[in-house]
């Protein structure tokens, strides 16, 4: 490895690597897990360092990669356990816990928790890491109005789930 | 406008999506419409108690990673590693494998005694010798090209004699009255 993109690559990390640790611990739930896949998704990142063609930002091309690596921990995760029951499970495959509390914090997690895959990868990207639009779409290869959809559905479904969670209790 | 409309506005707007003209107009249009106002605010306030739950649920990693910016060490130990191993496994095993073969080697001794040089008999036959034997033999002028390593030798000898037929020829009349 180059003295030049090895410092390169290291800043990159430094700026990214807290909000690739947040992106997959929406993913898995816990930070043993979301390290692992952080590592995972920066060896693959570093892999293929030199064949970034500069189509899309930096940031969009490693949550690119971060949304893959997800895919595949979620359906190794699939693989070794699969869910022995389909009530109350959230989209990982596991049981759903606790209750929300005054503050909606739990709700909203909740909700979110419960969200399409699909819906959950633009509201972690969009809210968890903080991309724009253009570079949620670049990292889900997706166009732009696709972002826009499942985001305006997500947000709608977990309204929704909110005010019910709200209203149960 | 609609009130999807007018909620994936309000959305972009939370998000920071709409530029200075479009959040300009949009406001303008809230502000002369109650209900769409509303919907708006019940938007950004779905968007801004999601941003508020996710940060909250993600931001305690417990490695304190976000305050220290380390390098990432594991990317290439990780893939060297098990070379590394296996090549440290290899020295070592060498290694112990030589001084074993040497502590042996010292003290035992394979085989029978070697004599020592004055018991040899002197048998050793030269090049000299052999061409002593051979010449005037049958075979003697190509197996003394052979002897001598000089293969163009062995061949001017096998011309030189002529074939096979001649020379046993010449071989049976010299020696017919022996």
């Amino acid at each position: 490895m180059a003295g030049d993109v090895k410092k390169e690559f290291q800043e990159f990390w430094i700026q990214t690597a807290a909000r690739v640790r947040a992106y997959m611990f929406c993913a898995c739930r816990n930070w043993e897990d979301a390290d692992d896949l952080a590592q995972d998704c920066y060896l693959r990142a570093l892999r293929g360092w030199s064949q970034f063609n500069g189509s899309s930002s930096r940031q969009a091309w490693l949550f690119g990669i971060a949304r893959r690596t997800r895919v595949d921990w979620y359906r190794k995760r699939k693989r070794e356990r699969p869910p022995a029951h389909s009530e109350n499970l959230d989209e990982f495959g596991w049981v759903a816990p606790g209750e929300p509390d005054a503050d909606n914090v739990e709700a909203v997690w909740e909700s979110v928790k419960v969200l399409k895959a699909e819906h959950g990868q633009v509201v972690h990207l969009r809210f968890a890491v903080g991309l724009s639009y253009a570079e949620i779409a670049q990292a889900l290869e997706v166009p732009i109005g696709t972002v826009r959809s499942r985001l305006h559905r997500a947000l709608k479904e977990i309204r929704q789930k909110i005010r019910e969670l709200e209203n149960g209790s | 406008m609609d009130r999807d409309a007018i909620e994936r506005l309000a959305m972009d707007s939370a998000c920071g999506e709409l530029n200075e003209d479009a959040e300009a107009l949009l406001s303008e249009y809230l502000a002369g419409n109650a209900e769409a106002d509303r919907w708006a605010a019940d938007v950004r306030e779905v968007c801004e108690k999601t941003e508020a739950a996710i940060q909250k649920k993600t931001k305690n990693s417990g490695s304190g990673l976000e305050g220290a910016p380390v390098a990432p060490k594991p990317a290439l130990p990780v893939r060297l590693w098990p070379v590394t191993r296996l090549a440290a496994a290899v020295v070592i095993a060498a290694f112990i494998g030589f001084a074993i073969g040497h502590r042996q080697e010292s003290n035992t001794t394979y085989g029978p005694p070697l004599p020592d040089s004055a018991s040899i008999p002197k048998q050793v036959r030269t090049v000299a010798d052999l061409r002593e034997q051979y010449a005037g033999t049958f075979w003697g002028d190509k197996m003394l090209a052979v002897i001598e390593h000089r293969p163009d030798r062995r061949h001017q000898a096998a011309r030189r004699a002529g074939s096979l037929w001649d020379r046993y020829g010449k071989y049976i009349k010299e020696n017919r009255h022996e």
